[in-house]
């Protein structure tokens, strides 16, 4: 039970918390360009889901090995890397052999897959020390904070485009820009950090 | 034959991967370093050459070699080729300088999944020649460059007092503008400035490079009226049709150009697409879909998330969450 509640307390804490998108920037790029394509949403968010949950697992797991531990950053830029390209080839030729999806789908995996906010996440379980359960939390939480970012983008973006009071010179993506400012100032406020002391 | 009025390719290139098109401000590709990271100007150069070199390799060998590979392998080899320059540069800083390679954190490595990288080299390595995959390389390297720059600059000085290491200020510092949130504002408010920059000294440059995707875009909504100009801004008080209102709206970006006014930049654009293939990219590039320019990005908004989720209820309960009248968007 004790390690349930591990797992989604770390995968709670990065959707609310510490969400990557906002909190950190990652992935920023692909939730803003994608917030403007809802049609996308889920088979966009269940991809990047299982991409940072799987890869934080297998990345994890070979980070007990004492040799891989024992390695510099570099070599594990390398590893996590590799490790995330080959699940990347693997589900793709899967995918490919047996359901011949189109080529829209396998833009969509590419880009779901080989992002920032993917890549980050072993990284920042190295970084932290975290757990075999916390890591699988923090791609799990991952995964899901992208979803939250991509439907608070959205909202925003459509009342931003209504809004005739917005100057001109602020049209379009400065608005944007300072509206996801806000967001991230509100979870940057949810962290518990100083702002502005 | 080209119209004397037009710059030449090479400056086209340049203006729009700097400017017009630059990719953070305009494109919005590549916000993670620019957000998260610059807020440092030694990171900030750090990334900058970095972000430029890589470029300059993945679009080169995406020029020469992968032209016949699949997209979906494409990807991966970009992100491969990244990986090992990010490695390479880690190792190096390690070794000579470990406290550079201390500030840049993570970021350093994320370099390898840069959005830049593998957009432009889709966007236009496999479809062009070395010369000018070098060439929108070194643009779009630029242009990146630029914004982490000025935004390590900004934040740097706003947000601790100092450029570098010099301490320039003795104010109380704005901590938060070395958070990604402060990465933001800077960012909102140099997209404003590049704006106000594009329509006030570029403004012919603008209309050449966007003319014919703004004509093609308001035809449907404006048939009787006279063209709007070309610049991105619209009128205080005027909204854009929702496309979930006016599905015709979506359709123009992909209709023939001889359904186009003809007016003059566009003529001279099409001379020249007849003579020049990479010429006829460039203006190709303007009038693509998926390229997201300031206002292009909610252009593509068909329906809110709202609609989205009310037709999977619908879909898989019969039920009508519209009817309550809590449903706005038509």
């Amino acid at each position: 039970m004790h390690s349930v509640f591990s797992l989604l307390q770390t995968a709670l804490y990065m959707i609310f918390v510490q969400n990557l998108v906002f909190s950190g920037g990652y992935g920023a790029s692909e939730a803003i360009r994608m917030s403007a394509k809802p049609k996308r949403f889920v088979p966009f968010a269940l991809m990047i889901t299982f991409y940072s949950t799987v890869t934080a697992l297998l990345c994890r797991e070979l980070d007990t090995i004492p040799e891989i531990n024992a390695l510099g950053s570099a070599a594990h830029i390398l590893i996590f890397g590799g490790v995330l390209a080959l699940l990347y080839g693997v589900t793709a030729a899967l995918l490919y052999v047996l359901l011949r999806p189109g080529r829209k789908f396998f833009n969509l995996l590419g880009i779901s897959a080989l992002n920032t906010m993917v890549f980050a996440v072993p990284l920042i379980n190295r970084q932290a020390g975290f757990t075999l359960l916390q890591s699988v939390g923090t791609g799990l939480g991952s995964g899901l904070s992208f979803i939250l970012a991509l439907l608070l983008v959205n909202i925003g973006l459509r009342r931003l485009e209504k809004n005739p009071d917005i100057p001109p010179l602020f049209r379009g993506t400065p608005a944007m820009f300072l509206y996801v400012a806000m967001l991230s100032l509100a979870f940057a406020g949810l962290s518990g950090r100083a702002l502005f002391a | 034959m080209r119209n004397p009025k037009q710059p030449r390719l090479s400056s086209r290139i340049f203006l729009q991967g700097v400017l017009l098109r630059n990719p953070v401000l305009v494109q919005v590709i590549g916000l993670c370093p620019a957000v998260a990271a610059a807020a440092d100007l030694y990171v900030s150069v750090l990334l900058s050459v970095l972000v430029t070199g890589l470029l300059i390799v993945c679009e080169c060998v995406a020029s020469l070699l992968l032209k016949k590979v699949p997209r979906r392998v494409r990807v991966a080899i970009y992100f491969l080729i990244g990986l090992v320059v990010c490695a390479e540069t880690a190792f190096f800083l390690e070794q000579n300088m470990p406290e550079l390679r201390e500030r840049a954190g993570v970021y350093l490595s994320l370099m390898a999944a840069s959005s830049v990288v593998a957009l432009r080299c889709e966007k236009c390595a496999v479809k062009q020649k070395l010369h000018v995959s070098f060439l929108d390389a070194l643009a779009n390297g630029i242009g990146t460059s630029l914004v982490l720059l000025v935004s390590g600059l900004i934040r740097g000085l706003l947000g601790s007092g100092t450029i570098g290491d010099l301490q320039l200020l003795s104010t109380p510092p704005l901590r938060g503008l070395s958070m990604p949130f402060g990465g933001f504002i800077v960012l909102g408010f140099m997209a404003a400035f590049l704006k106000w920059f594009s329509s006030v000294f570029l403004e012919q440059e603008a209309q050449m490079a966007f003319g014919i995707r703004r004509e093609r875009r308001k035809k449907p909504v404006a048939v009787e009226s006279v063209p709007a100009p070309a610049d991105t801004a619209r009128e205080p008080g005027e909204t854009q049709t929702p496309q979930s209102d006016a599905p015709q709206t979506a359709a123009p970006a992909e209709e023939p150009a001889q359904t186009v006014p003809q007016d003059t930049a566009e003529s001279a654009a099409e001379d020249d697409a007849a003579e020049n293939p990479a010429e006829a990219f460039y203006e190709q590039a303007s009038d693509d879909p998926d390229a997201e320019l300031t206002d292009d990005l909610f252009a593509t908004l068909d329906f809110s998330v709202e609609d989205e989720l009310n037709a999977i209820l619908e879909s898989i309960e019969g039920l009508n969450p519209t009817e309550g009248g809590t449903h706005t968007d038509a």
